[in-house]
């Protein structure tokens, strides 16, 4: 493997625990706040979908 | 002049007074309330405490959990940290991504995991899409005591990893970097400049990050609670059941004051541990 090939994998395996890293921080945050917007019903929804069946803001209404 | 000697005392006067009656205080309070055992005499609280029947369940628990979560969460951090001084660009984007955990809170963080580990979770649809399980299959209740101590360590690393982080971050940008080009001149491997070079600069932040996460992780609660409730007792949820369910302050207190022994040996540990030595100062 030549220099150049060596310090090229080395930058896309860096990027790419740059990336999970990311990903592992973002993912869950995201879940939350597509469940969040899913309604009751999405809470126990089998099996999940990544966007819920139906978005709403009655949930924060909770606040109000 | 008499105001610019009393002046330093007039300035940190506002904090002591804060520390003093919410500090202080109250913890003098929680002692006081650990050794009134009424009848069973001085010790009689911590005798209770010491046969209540969750109490080595808890002990244990909450070992193993500070054993588990603070090694891997000291060696992520690192990792971390070492990937962002190396990045060009994008850094403060990768760095504030990397700290949102900071803005949740524990409770929240094990409600955020309990979303994805339940039954009818996130990773149950990802397994029975992969074609692993048939239905929503448990991981979080008392049958299942080694996924659930999983679960609650994931929720733990992920949720207080990034104080560790900025206390590493802070650490390396301390470290000069001639001594790592020197290193470099000199042939050392990269894994050598590590040991060699990063690591021993750094033991004082380790030092902060160490003490600052293994107090933190004795205290560990609301996320247990969240996601394991009463399948997985840990100390401080023991010290909650008796003073919010038995109503036996004098119990729980007891159960606060070994928290905080405990908290305060593991420091006094690390103190030592990591000394460093004065002439390495120098």
């Amino acid at each position: 493997m030549t220099q150049r090939a060596t310090g090229s994998f080395k930058g896309w395996l860096y990027g790419s625990g740059v990336m999970l890293l990311c990903v592992w921080v973002l993912l869950p945050i995201g879940l939350i706040g597509l469940g969040a917007f899913g309604g009751r019903p999405a809470v126990y929804q089998w099996p999940k979908t990544l966007m819920p069946a139906s978005l709403s803001l009655d949930q924060l209404a909770v606040f109000f | 002049m008499p105001t610019s000697r009393w002046l330093p005392y007039l300035l940190i006067a506002p904090a002591s007074v804060f520390l003093a009656v919410f500090f202080a205080v109250p913890l003098v309070q929680t002692i006081v309330l650990s050794f009134d055992g009424g009848t069973a005499g001085f010790f009689g609280n911590y005798q209770r405490m010491l046969g209540d029947l969750n109490f080595n369940v808890s002990l244990r628990n909450t070992f193993m959990l500070v054993l588990t979560v603070v090694p891997l969460q000291m060696m992520l951090a690192i990792g971390m940290g070492l990937m962002l001084q190396k990045m060009q660009r994008g850094r403060d984007v990768v760095l504030w991504i990397w700290t949102i955990p900071l803005g949740v809170s524990d409770l929240a963080a094990g409600l955020v995991w309990l979303a994805i580990l339940q039954n009818t979770g996130y990773l149950n649809t990802f397994l029975f899409h992969l074609g692993v399980i048939d239905g929503p299959t448990a991981w979080l209740n008392s049958e299942t005591p080694v996924t659930l101590f999983i679960a609650v360590a994931v929720a733990e690393i992920w949720r207080s990893t990034a104080v560790v982080l900025v206390i590493i971050v802070a650490g390396l940008q301390l470290i000069p970097k001639e001594f790592g080009e020197a290193a470099e001149i000199f042939g050392a491997s990269p894994w050598q400049k590590l040991t060699r070079v990063t690591l021993p600069m750094l033991k004082p932040s380790l030092q902060s990050a160490l003490i600052l996460r293994t107090v933190l992780a004795f205290e560990v609660f609301a996320a247990v609670y969240a996601i394991g409730g009463r399948n997985i007792p840990v100390l401080v949820g023991e010290a909650y059941v008796w003073q919010r369910d038995n109503q036996n302050y004098s119990v729980a207190a007891a159960y606060a004051v070994l928290i905080m022994v405990i908290s305060l040996a593991a420091t006094a540990v690390y103190l030592r541990l990591l000394r460093e030595k004065p002439e390495a100062r120098a």
